[in-house]
């Protein structure tokens, strides 16, 4: 099936036709051949063959075989892998953020927008996981949600909804200890309000499901996010600008007894020893390469952000920089990698299975092993050292994506393209 | 073993005189569509002495490199920069809307920290430009990034008369009365550029007759630009700019026009290849995105191109403005769906403001300190550009199918987005790999009017290389050396191997 074009409403209602259709196209079983195979669950297999029955994998290797009435993909002279995880992104709503800065209870459900571009570029760079949160501007952003670009209904799309609170660390205006103060005060007026309704309640709900209990206690709707994460049932996604705010993130879990998820932009590089030795992983967010003058001689200096916390010890995963670009594409990304010291499985797991654990997904989506999701990318080249498209793109044991039939790649670029 | 020494010697090629090193690459790219694999290098006196794909005859005292798998590349040219300016420069001249005498080369700064960035993505020469804020800018400059003092130097200080269209001479100017008699429309922009070239052509023909006084250096400067002797540089982003360069390069019998930061040049190509006037393209930005902190640039729809050369955009540093719109403290934002909204924010005295001007489509984001228009289409019309021009890259993939000279040029956009991924990424859209790194130097070298001494790594050129650890146009491959006029500038070259080697 092809993707549609996105071209302002009338164009947009035509996509909506054409990825409706797609989307309710049942998944096959899926003998895709002879690939160099990349599965992220082990080494590299040069001619290799993924099965796929049901919408997951059922195998990869160079012995497998194909089962009588499967269709086969031929994928030879290719490179087989996982689709790319977003771990983090504020693309995709039309408003990344409120004007107000606490908004625990703003759901990127519900403003998310099949149409934007951004969705139409996942989808054809094999950017299969996204996870949506709102955007920095904020204390407490809402809630955000974990979707494939496909699918023109919100309801198609999300895989998670209400997966994360968004927490920022970088004030939007005015100071930092202001905007901690504000952030505190949010969670103690939350922590306050569930105390009361604990205290008023004739007897606490052992429901087994923490939504069912804060219902069960008369919890507000509009209070159940921010509950959640008190409760420890949500995670905060905290966005840390500089190495000061990393420390101020963890200050808050241990505080107020939450579970948070840094993601650092390049100015935290100075904090990744300390993470090291807190066992955390991060989402690394903006720039991998960043200048920095040198305050004292001037001096224009390289850092490295990615070699600087892999050095300390620390876990990543990348995400994309829409708009550059290179950046935007995950492959590119992990390509960086490779010009410091990485290996190719350092490289690509911090763009597939590192960012699906990071988001909670690593039983579903990240690499190649039996039982995943069958997301898989067949790409025309090396993603870490060619210039890789996704040739077809299958989705849940679906191709959903195929390149020669994409009517925008042929406009733009000529029905000779290749 | 003797008979296979003298028969290597009798191959190998002469060493020429006056050679101070040579360097062996797995591959060399010439810069003109020629790739030695592999390639040795002969550099004497900061010049290119010999290129061949035999080694040269060793010599004791000219100690030879083997870089092993390294890839080498001439150094690239940045034809569209505004590096090295301190920002009140690049931010341009606000009082006076014809300045052709002026040289950049004066008020560039060879030591400024930027420069760095642009070597560490393999650039060795710029073309750096006056700002955008007035019509007839002035004269641009060729600066090498290094000299022989350790810093940058200007090579020559005025290799083109650059010429701005667009809006950004008239943003800002409207409505501050009579007073005030700066072009507040593209119109009065592009009058300004009639009204002098005609006022300039007049007086030489007076001078040249003997019936008026001579030019003054302002007058002087336009005047060589229309006698062809100097270029005329346009910024011209958009196609109607472009459109409008054309033209009025016809009338004016202008002999060397080029365009230069043309962004969406393309639907203008064939007129361009018509008129026999090179095309420098770029920055290539996708505009639909917003982007974090850094800088962004891009083409509004209206067409202006921005670049916004502020640096990190951490929004904590601001401190915000609880007050009404009507009273300013500060730095503050101001949400607003055209200019018409914002407009009176703006005119109530507030030196600072961050714009968020949202249309049904492009969330733009600015993060300067001074207030910036953007000339949309306000809200009203709500239609999206066509996605291929928003997608530049997709659009630049068409300029080569359209026969017109080009090259294309980065200005001073984050890394990331550099030079060699324009190229990375052209070749990804089909451009032939073997044109791509001739984009990045002997084309943009011979429009500027640069090649008799960069762009190639050809005989009598200067000595500045790249080298890349694997294929420059892998997005995995690294810079590994930069020299320029034979000097080691970044990186480190590996230890020499013995002169007696026998050839291998």
């Amino acid at each position: 099936m092809t993707i549609p074009m996105s071209r302002g409403p009338v164009a947009g209602a035509l996509a909506a036709v054409l990825l409706v259709a797609t989307s309710f196209a049942g998944a096959q079983d899926l003998f895709i051949r002879g690939g160099h195979v990349i599965t992220c669950a082990g080494p590299e297999m040069p001619e290799a063959h993924v099965l796929i029955r049901g919408g997951r994998i059922e195998a990869a290797g160079p012995d497998v075989v194909a089962p009588e009435g499967v269709r086969v993909i031929d994928a030879y002279g290719r490179y087989v892998m996982p689709a790319f995880v977003v771990a983090e992104t504020s693309q995709g709503i039309r408003t990344p953020n409120e004007i107000v800065p606490v908004t625990p209870f703003v759901s990127v459900t519900d403003s998310l927008d099949p149409t934007l571009p951004f969705i139409e570029d996942c989808f054809r760079d094999g950017h299969y996981t996204v996870h949506i949160l709102p955007g920095d501007r904020t204390a407490i952003g809402g809630t955000g949600a974990i979707i494939r670009p496909y699918g023109l209904n919100v309801l198609d799309m999300v895989l998670a909804p209400d997966s994360a609170m968004k927490i920022s660390l970088i004030p939007p205006g005015g100071s930092r200890a202001a905007h901690l103060s504000n952030l505190r005060r949010a969670l103690e007026d939350g922590q306050r309000y569930l105390e009361g309704k604990r205290r008023d309640a004739p007897s606490q709900p052992q429901t087994g499901s923490t939504v069912l209990d804060l219902m069960a206690l008369g919890v507000d709707r509009r209070q159940h996010s921010l509950a959640r994460l008190l409760e420890g049932d949500l995670i905060a996604f905290v966005t840390c600008g500089t190495a000061g705010d990393c420390m101020q993130a963890l200050r808050l879990a241990e505080e107020f007894k939450i579970k948070v998820q840094l993601v650092c932009g390049p100015g935290t590089w100075r904090a990744a020893e300390w993470l090291g030795k807190q066992g955390v992983s991060v989402i690394l967010q903006g720039d991998l390469e960043m200048e920095e003058s040198d305050p004292d001689t001037g001096k224009n200096i390289l850092r490295v952000i990615p070699k600087i916390y892999k050095d300390a010890g620390v876990r990543f995963a990348l995400t994309p920089v829409p708009g550059h670009l290179g950046r935007r594409y995950m492959w590119y990304q992990a390509a960086t990698l490779l010009r410091y010291g990485f290996t190719r499985e350092e490289a690509l797991a911090a763009a597939t299975s590192i960012p699906a654990e990071l988001i909670g997904m690593q039983d579903r989506k990240g690499d190649l092993s039996p039982g995943k999701d069958a997301d898989v990318l067949i790409m025309t080249a090396d993603p870490l050292t060619g210039l890789a498209w996704v040739d077809k793109g299958i989705m849940a044991g679906e191709v959903a994506y195929d390149r020669a039939r994409d009517p925008r790649l042929k406009e733009v670029l000529g029905s000779d393209h290749k | 073993m003797i008979a296979s020494m003298l028969l290597a010697a009798a191959l190998a090629v002469p060493l020429p005189e006056g050679a101070d090193l040579v360097v062996k690459a797995a591959a060399v790219h010439v810069g003109n569509g020629t790739v030695l694999a592999p390639g040795y290098v002969v550099i004497g006196g900061g010049k290119i002495l010999a290129v061949s794909a035999e080694r040269p005859a060793p010599s004791p005292g000219v100690p030879f490199y083997d870089l092993g798998s390294a890839v080498m590349a001439p150094g690239f040219i940045e034809g569209a920069s505004h590096a090295g300016l301190a920002k009140g420069d690049r931010e341009n001249e606000e009082g006076r809307e014809f300045t052709p005498g002026w040289r950049v080369s004066e008020v560039f700064d060879p030591r400024a920290a930027d420069l760095e960035s642009s070597l560490r993505q393999g650039v060795t020469s710029l073309v750096v430009h006056p700002g955008v804020s007035n019509v007839i800018a002035g004269l641009s400059c060729w600066v090498k990034l290094r000299g022989p003092r350790g810093h940058a130097r200007v090579e020559r200080d005025s290799v083109g008369l650059r010429i701005t269209l667009g809006t950004e001479p008239a943003a800002g100017h409207g409505g501050r009365g009579i007073m005030n008699r700066r072009p507040s429309s593209r119109m009065s922009t592009v009058f300004e550029i009639r009204y002098h070239m005609e006022r300039v052509r007049q007086a030489s023909l007076r001078g040249a007759s003997g019936n008026g006084p001579p030019l003054n250096a302002d007058d002087a400067a336009l005047s060589m630009a229309l006698a062809g002797r100097i270029p005329v540089l346009w910024k011209a982003a958009t196609a109607k700019d472009v459109w409008t360069a054309i033209r009025i390069s016809r009338e004016f019998g202008i002999q060397r026009s080029i365009i230069v930061e043309a962004q969406q040049a393309e639907p203008a190509a064939r007129d361009l290849a018509q008129a026999g006037i090179p095309v420098l393209a770029g920055p290539l930005v996708d505009v639909r995105y917003q982007t974090r902190g850094g800088r962004r640039g891009g083409v509004d729809e209206d067409g202006a191109s921005w670049l916004s050369p502020s640096a990190d955009a951490r929004a904590g540093e601001d401190p915000a403005c609880e007050e009404e719109e009507e009273e300013c403290h500060g730095e503050r934002e101001v949400h607003a769906s055209c200019e018409e909204e914002a407009a009176p924010a703006l005119r109530s005295g507030c030196n600072h403001g961050r714009f968020l001007l949202f249309p049904d489509n492009p969330l733009l984001r600015y993060d300067e300190v001074e207030p910036t228009y953007v000339h949309m289409d306000c809200c009203a019309t709500g239609v999206a550009l066509p996605q291929e021009e928003h997608d530049p890259l997709m659009a630049a993939a068409r300029l080569w199918r359209t026969g017109v000279d080009y090259g294309f040029a980065a200005g001073d956009t984050t890394p990331g987005s550099t030079l060699l991924d324009y190229v990375r990424f052209s070749v990804r859209n089909g451009l032939d790999p073997a044109k791509a790194i001739p984009l990045l130097t002997l084309a943009p070298a011979r429009i500027l009017g640069l090649d008799d001494r960069v762009g190639s790594i050809e005989p009598g050129k200067d000595a500045d290389l790249v080298l890349f650890d694997g294929d420059p146009l892998s997005p995995s491959s690294r810079i590994i050396l930069v020299i320029i006029d034979g000097q080691v500038v970044q990186g480190e070259m590996p230890s020499p191997r013995p002169s007696k080697e026998s050839a291998k």
